[in-house]
């Protein structure tokens, strides 16, 4: 920016001052560094003077000189180069790109800061390190990548919504993911999906090829200018741009296989066989049945009951049965470039990612058109537009028989096809998923477009003008079919379901900026503005069942329409902002900002909110007292406090309401809610300090933050007396508070020809729920929010293990004593985990020899906990006739025995209900990402007309350490209905959840 | 261009897009939703007004109110097991049926916050009749809102407080009285209870409002003899069962005369038919209208879940006892033939067999059966005998002779066996609940222990 500012101010400089004497003529071509390419547009000026002029189309120029000039080559985005003439008649040139300019702007809201100047807390993340990480959607590319920044998928699952935590949980029932911002327009991330399955991810629309820079916007004063959204931190994602220049071409093309990172041992058939009857003849319940009932005549006709397959076992492995080798292949294309006055940058990709899980796919075909004019010195238009289709081929929730992994919990005596007919056994112990699997499907067809046109106005040199209008549209229509033979299905001849939903998202923004320096000594940078934006969601729903036969999918054909509805919601933000960053001898910096955000989600009394922070840096490394201080070659201080919201709840919460009944056959209304003109957003007060250092000329560089956000006003539904006819209202109250301490470090190890750099980051936060009025918020199956306890707690009984004497579970009376019972309701319920990590973090190391590039991603998450929730029939000493996880075998069999695993004893629970038993330490390191590169030499590439050839080998996932006995340890199943608070609270909790998958890809990327 | 030019014009392009966002943007955040409505529009309108009064009988309609807990809680309540055996898993009904309901018993919880959900609509309807410029109109709504919201008093007084048999009226404490609609809350929400003589003296007042407000007919929904009809229960509750010159049985009896002698009500040829109807049937003074888009529910809630194993329907929960309904009727009673035996051998009452068919609130039945106990109590033999007779042969019973106030009340039994009215006639009649009095703390429902938690003023009842 400033840059650009200096040479406008030169440029103008030059039209005004008269001619030169000249005494010779220098000419010469200007071409890049990089590439060689050649430079057109590039300004040669003669030092000290006004005499210049811009290189043509072939980058060539001819200037008459004094003999002792020097001439200055300048161009966007490269360093700028002197070079002294000496006499000579020819001076070609070749300009570096220059990184440091690059590398040092960051997005902020509304505008760009150097990095230098910042004193909020961003953390940058470089498009270049979210291509090629073979993964659909960007926020798993980014996981381990940014410090503070929790990355959580769900599952293995293709296509589903991930959860981002920036800085904790500042909400216990308003959403917790951050605000996304592309290209200056705030976009649609929430879940689309039909209600009974798991989160949609909407931003897997977005290619990560097209991504310029995410910058994540943490703490209050960068965060603030985005008011009552910001509380929860904000991803600013910039697409990529065209510089002027010779248009560059770049093809990339990968492909690959991917696996589950884990699988899980469970019994095989002979194993189950000895468990199983050793359980039924340990069984009380199956003695009062034979002994008392005379039910059965003895345990073979007991086990005759249950399962009749004990007589002629198989030996399956249903586990196998579900999981595939998936494949992955993406390929793009872009070209960039443009010159002085147009730049543009075309983008297309095609992605498709095949699951480990059967049924469970994602493709994408996405294209981008970014295009900026200047159509004047004074005016600048352009216009981002992109397109994408995706389609995600999901399958059923967690919670679910037809969930592909549910399948392990089928007996492996129980055959997979049936020997009588030959087809997927029907008669097996719960529903067989892979029926499901050949006869339904789900698909949820997205058309997203996301375009932005502005214009911006240069008034004075200092003062402009920019106003945007963007648009995100959100179409997905999502299909599902359930065959005659499905679970679901079978009962009503097929069902099917459509939903389509439509989300349109528009934004304006129109805003001004004022940049001025006074000397040396006082510089402002100031924005001022407003936005408008809208968002309308309209959907659809139409369920049918009776299907003539499987061949008949469409509702057309079915014999009842079940349900039909159409439904529609909107809400509206209008917001004026205001930032002034005043820097005073280029090291005092000083930052203003707020924005007032009227909201149509709020109260009749609290439409506006008022959301001012403030950032104060010294750049110590700059004052005259520090010049001799030389292994210190930067360091700032800096520290900010403000006040942001979360406004994400519903967006009629503060009505007093209405709706349909009908009785009788005649309609009706009743109330729904009353009316709460104070609601309002959740208030996040958030301090920040931290210190930026560079070491030995940047060698060694990096940033500390502390941080400590109280969130107050929790968005909650509060009970109230039902004698007014109503038996919950939503309250501002509650308060919780996030504190912690990030840190990224980034070494310069081995510099020159082999260069190796070293970048960690960790973060550690602590989350403590400390007002709910009493109120204790369960969710999940185990956890809770609670007072003085972080969100989430695991809350139940705690597990003893086993009496060596007896074989029966135990249990611990209460949480003050070490005493046990075999007695389950006597034993009191206690907080026995926590699903929030200690620390989290990842480390980065790059290296490269000539054209040799390496680098490997680490990624850690340690001290949190997770419970298996289908502990409860997968490792339960054979109490039904789920197949058990191998561990089972190490059963209690006879006094003395010392074991965690209580007597096997069919039917009589003992030890199986929910208890901490299935509680594990979740903490992992995962080898995240590891890519291995080769370029060409130049001029090898060059023979073949190429600039560049690059290609890779790539690997995610590639290794996980973990004392996690499940699949994966990154797990977080949202179970059914996907609401915020079921996610904020219902943590870390594994329900036959998918495991990541382990992807291997090579592709090469062909540029010229 | 000249930059002037630009200049100027850049400005003006700046200043005018600027004034046009801004100064349209003053209503932009007045977003209305589109699956509901505003209260402060929803009854501006004579429409409105009308369809929130369909919305209060709605609210009558379910599990909470007259689809199931009316009937079901007061049966349960009533049964010392001798009677009926609650053999569901249920544990709100198997807590009412053992006697060993807690605060937070499902149920009363259920029952409270739907009947109040109810009184609220009702309150929301009488406070803006005046949108009805047709005075006719508005007698009907403001008679059928007071009707509601009286029937609703009625119910929760039996239910929460200690029956007016047990005196002390003015000083037992009832239900709280809620008489205007809710616009917000606030800490004057946190009510306390009025006594059980002030929620009889308002429910008496809402339903002879109603009786007057009330036209003669009115499809399904209450006429003023379906007031009447509530009237003559209620005055029943209040009459002293040891005193028959108490007054209340003869404005009772004048209630339910009123009714009989409207000439719009008669008992149904045969006793079956009297039940499982899909629309109204004369006998019926005021039912539920249920079908299949409209009920109390078909697989977990509704009397015919609860009752009926028949068909498919039903989950079986209350296995009557063949020794008592063999006691009860005599041989050749035909109102035998509504009870059957299920596929498991057991004896189910077969008044609710369909979710999808009218719950019968009030048979003309009870009306004869009020006024012959009334006019017994009057020392009207002639007319007592009379009604008890008009009961006995519908039932293919030889007519009486002479009459017993005991032959009244065996009668009622018979004739209303599991129809809800169980415990309200114990507790009137002073009569016990296996070992537990009329009074026993047990036979009244707990106030919901989550209104305890959150209403400071509510005091909870003994033995909770």
């Amino acid at each position: 920016m400033k840059k650009e500012l200096l040479l406008s101010f030169l440029m103008i400089f030059a039209l005004m001052t008269s001619a030169w004497a000249q005494a010779q003529t220098v000419s010469g071509r200007v071409t890049a560094a990089s590439d060689g390419s050649i430079l057109p547009g590039v300004t040669v000026l003669e030092k000290g003077t006004t005499n210049g002029i811009t290189t043509d189309a072939n980058g060539e120029y001819r200037l008459n000189v004094q003999p002792n000039a020097t001439l200055v080559f300048r161009f966007i985005g490269m360093t700028t180069q002197e070079v002294p003439v000496n006499g000579r008649a020819t001076v070609d040139v070749q300009l570096r790109a220059d990184e440091k300019q690059l590398q040092e702007v960051v997005v902020v809201g509304y505008g760009t800061q150097e990095k230098r100047d910042v004193t909020g807390s961003v953390a940058s993340v470089s498009g270049e390190d979210l291509e090629n990480v073979p993964t659909p959607s960007l926020e798993s590319a980014l996981q381990g990548r940014a410090a503070g920044v929790q990355i959580e998928s769900g599952s293995g699952k293709v296509g589903q919504g991930i959860k981002v935590r920036i800085r904790g949980s500042a909400s216990v029932t308003a959403s917790n993911q951050p605000l996304y911002v592309v290209d200056g327009i705030p976009i649609t991330s929430d879940n689309q999906g039909i209600a009974n399955n798991e989160p949609t991810n909407p931003l897997a629309d977005l290619d990560p090829n097209d991504i310029e820079s995410i910058d994540i916007l943490k703490d209050a004063s960068s965060a603030s200018i985005y008011g009552s959204r910001a509380s929860n931190g904000v991803v600013i994602i910039t697409t990529k741009k065209g510089r002027a220049g010779k248009t560059n071409f770049n093809v990339g093309y990968s492909a690959g296989v991917s696996k589950a990172t884990n699988k899980v041992d469970f019994l095989n058939g002979p194993e189950y066989s000895e468990l199983l009857r050793e359980s039924f003849e340990r069984s009380s319940t199956i003695d009062f049945y034979i002994n008392d009932l005379g039910f059965f005549a003895d345990v073979d006709d007991a086990m005759d009951y249950f399962i009749p397959e004990w007589r002629n076992p198989v030996n399956s492995n249903w586990q196998d049965e579900v999981f595939r080798n998936g494949s992955y292949q993406e390929v793009n294309v872009s070209a960039s470039g443009g010159n002085e006055k147009t730049t543009f940058y075309v983008g297309g990709s095609y992605n498709d990612q095949e699951g480990i899980l059967i049924g469970n796919a994602f493709e994408r075909i996405s294209g981008r058109i970014n295009l900026d004019h200047k159509a004047s010195d004074k005016i600048t238009v352009g216009a981002n537009f992109s397109l994408a289709r995706s389609e995600n081929n999901r399958v059923a929730n967690d919670n679910a028989f037809a969930t592909p992994l549910q399948i392990v919990a089928l007996a492996p005596i129980q055959p997979i096809l049936d020997p009588e007919t030959g087809e997927l056994n029907p008669n097996t112990i719960y529903y067989n998923g892979l029926i499901e699997a050949r006869d339904a499907f789900d698909d949820a067809r997205v058309y997203r477009n996301i375009s932005k046109v502005y214009g911006a106005l240069n008034i004075t040199p200092k003062l402009t003008f920019r106003s945007e209008f963007g648009l995100d549209l959100l179409n997905q229509e999502e299909e599902s079919y359930q065959g005659r033979q499905t679970q679901g299905g079978e009962p009503v001849g097929g069902l099917g379901e459509m939903r389509n939903v439509n989300v349109v998202n528009y934004t304006t923004n129109n805003f001004f900026n004022y940049n001025t320096e006074f000397g040396d000594i006082h510089s402002l940078d100031g924005t001022v503005g407003m936005s408008y934006q809208r968002s309308n969601t309209n959907a659809t729903y139409v369920s049918g069942q009776g299907f003539p036969n499987d061949d008949f999918k469409k509702l057309a054909s079915a014999s009842d329409i079940t349900s039909g509805s159409s439904s529609g919601t909107a809400n509206s933000l209008l917001s004026y902002f205001a930032r002034a960053n005043y820097k005073l001898y280029d090291r005092y910096l000083f930052s203003l900002s707020a924005r007032v955000d009227g909201s149509s989600r709020f109260g009749a009394d609290n439409k506006y909110g008022v959301f001012p922070a403030i950032g104060l840096g010294w750049i110590v490394s700059d004052e005259a007292f520090m010049q001799g201080v030389d292994f210190l070659s930067f360091l700032k201080l800096k520290t900010s406090y403000g006040i942001t919201g979360n406004q994400e709840i519903g967006n009629f919460d503060s009505r007093g309401l209405y709706s349909g009944i009908s009785y009788a056959g005649t309609s009706g209304i009743i109330p729904i809610s009353v009316e709460n003109p104070d609601l309002q957003w959740e208030t996040t007060k958030q301090f920040d300090a931290g210190v930026s250092f560079g070491l030995f000329n940047d060698r060694i560089s990096g940033t500390v933050d502390y941080y400590q956000k109280n969130t107050e006003d929790l968005l909650l539904n509060v009970q109230v007396p039902s004698t007014t006819g109503f038996t919950s209202i939503t309250k501002n109250v509650g308060k919780l508070e996030n504190k912690g301490w990030e840190v990224s470090l980034t070494t310069q190890n081995l510099t020159g020809d082999f260069s190796w750099s070293t970048t960690l980051n960790y973060a550690r936060n602590r989350n403590e729920i400390t007002d709910l009025q009493g109120q204790v918020i369960r969710a999940g199956a185990i956890n809770r929010a609670v007072e003085g306890q972080p969100i989430g707690v695991f809350f139940t009984k705690k597990y003893a293990g086993v009496d060596p004497q007896t074989g029966d579970a135990l249990y611990y009376l209460n949480a003050e004593s070490d005493e046990t019972t075999t007695d389950y309701g006597a034993a009191e319920e206690q907080v026995v985990g926590d699903p929030n990590p200690d620390f989290q973090g990842g480390l980065l190391n790059n290296f490269s020899f000539k054209g040799f590039d390496l680098s490997v991603l680490l990624q850690f998450v340690s001290g949190n906990e997770i419970y298996n929730n289908a502990g409860r029939f997968q490792s339960a000493n054979m109490d039904y006739l789920d197949n058990q996880t191998s561990d089972q075998l190490d059963r209690w069999q006879q006094p003395g025995d010392i074991t965690d695993v209580p007597e096997a004893r069919f039917l009589d629970g003992n030890g199986t209900a929910t208890s901490s038993r299935w509680i594990y330490d979740g903490s992992y390191l995962r080898g995240k990402n590891l890519t291995l590169g080769y370029t060409l030499p130049k001029d090898i590439a060059g023979k073949a007309h190429m600039s560049s050839v690059r290609v890779y080998l790539t690997a995610q996932n590639f290794f996980t350490i973990t004392d996690y006995p499940g699949w994966d340890p990154e797990v977080n199943t949202q179970g059914t209905g996907p609401n915020a608070q079921r996610s904020n609270i219902g943590a870390g909790t594994d329900f036959y959840t998918a495991p990541q998958a382990k992807t291997l890809a090579v592709g090469v990327n062909f540029g010229f | 261009m000249k930059l002037k030019n630009i200049l100027s014009k850049g400005l003006g392009f700046t200043a005018l897009s600027v004034l046009a966002l801004v100064s349209s943007c003053d209503n932009k955040l007045d977003i209305d939703p589109q699956q509901s409505i505003g209260s402060d529009v929803a009854l501006s309108t004579p429409e409105g007004v009308q369809t929130a009064l369909i919305g209060a009988y709605e609210r009558l309609q379910g599990g909470q109110l007259y689809g199931t807990n009316l009937n079901l809680v007061s049966e349960l309540l009533a049964a010392s097991g001798a009677e009926l055996q609650w053999s569901g898993t249920f544990l709100g009904y198997r807590q009412l049926f053992g006697k060993t309901t807690v605060a937070d018993n499902s149920e009363a919880t259920r029952t409270w916050i739907r009947a109040y959900e109810t009184i609220n609509i009702a309150n929301n309807v009488i406070a803006s009749v005046d949108v009805f410029e047709d005075e006719t109109t508005r007698d009907r709504v403001l008679g059928e809102a007071l009707f509601i919201r009286g029937i609703v008093y009625f119910e929760l007084i039996q239910l929460y407080g200690l029956p007016w048999s047990a005196g002390n009226q003015a000083s037992n404490p009832g239900v709280p009285l809620i008489l205007e609609p809710t616009q917000a809350i606030s800490d004057a929400d946190n009510v306390s209870r009025a006594s059980v003589a002030d929620v009889y003296a308002q429910l008496l007042d809402d339903l002879t409002r109603a009786k007057t407000l009330l036209p003669e007919s009115n499809g399904t929904r209450a006429n003023t003899y379906v007031a009447s009809a509530f009237l003559a229960r209620v005055y029943l509750q209040q009459a002293d069962a040891s005193n028959n010159a108490d007054e209340a049985f003869d404005m009772a009896g004048a209630e339910a005369d009123r009714v009989i002698e409207s000439g719009k009500y008669s008992l149904t040829q045969n006793y079956t038919e009297a039940f499982n109807n899909a629309a109204n049937i004369s006998e019926y003074v005021f039912a539920i209208q249920q079908n299949q888009q409209s009920n109390a529910g078909s697989s977990n809630d509704g009397l015919a879940t609860f009752y009926a194993d028949f068909n498919g329907v039903g989950r079986g929960d209350v296995d009557l006892s063949p020794n008592y309904v063999d006691n009860l009727y005599a041989e050749g009673d035909e109102r035998l033939d509504v009870f059957y035996v299920d596929d498991n051998g057991v004896l189910r009452n077969g008044k609710y067999l369909d979710p999808f068919t009218n719950i019968a609130v009030i048979r003309v039945a009870e009306m004869y059966l009020i006024r012959a106990e009334a006019a017994f109590r009057n020392g009207d033999l002639e007319q007592a005998l009379e009604d008890i007779n008009t009961v006995r042969t519908r039932a293919n019973l030889a007519p009486l002779a002479l009459v017993t106030l005991e032959d009244i009340l065996q009668e009622r039994r018979r004739e209303l066996a599991f129809e809800g009215l169980a415990l309200y006639d114990v507790k009137r009649l002073r009569n016990s609940v296996g070992n537990l009095a009329y009074n026993a703390p047990k036979l009244v429902l707990p106030i919901p222990q989550r209104e305890i938690d959150v209403n400071p003023n509510i005091t909870q009842n003994p033995s909770y």
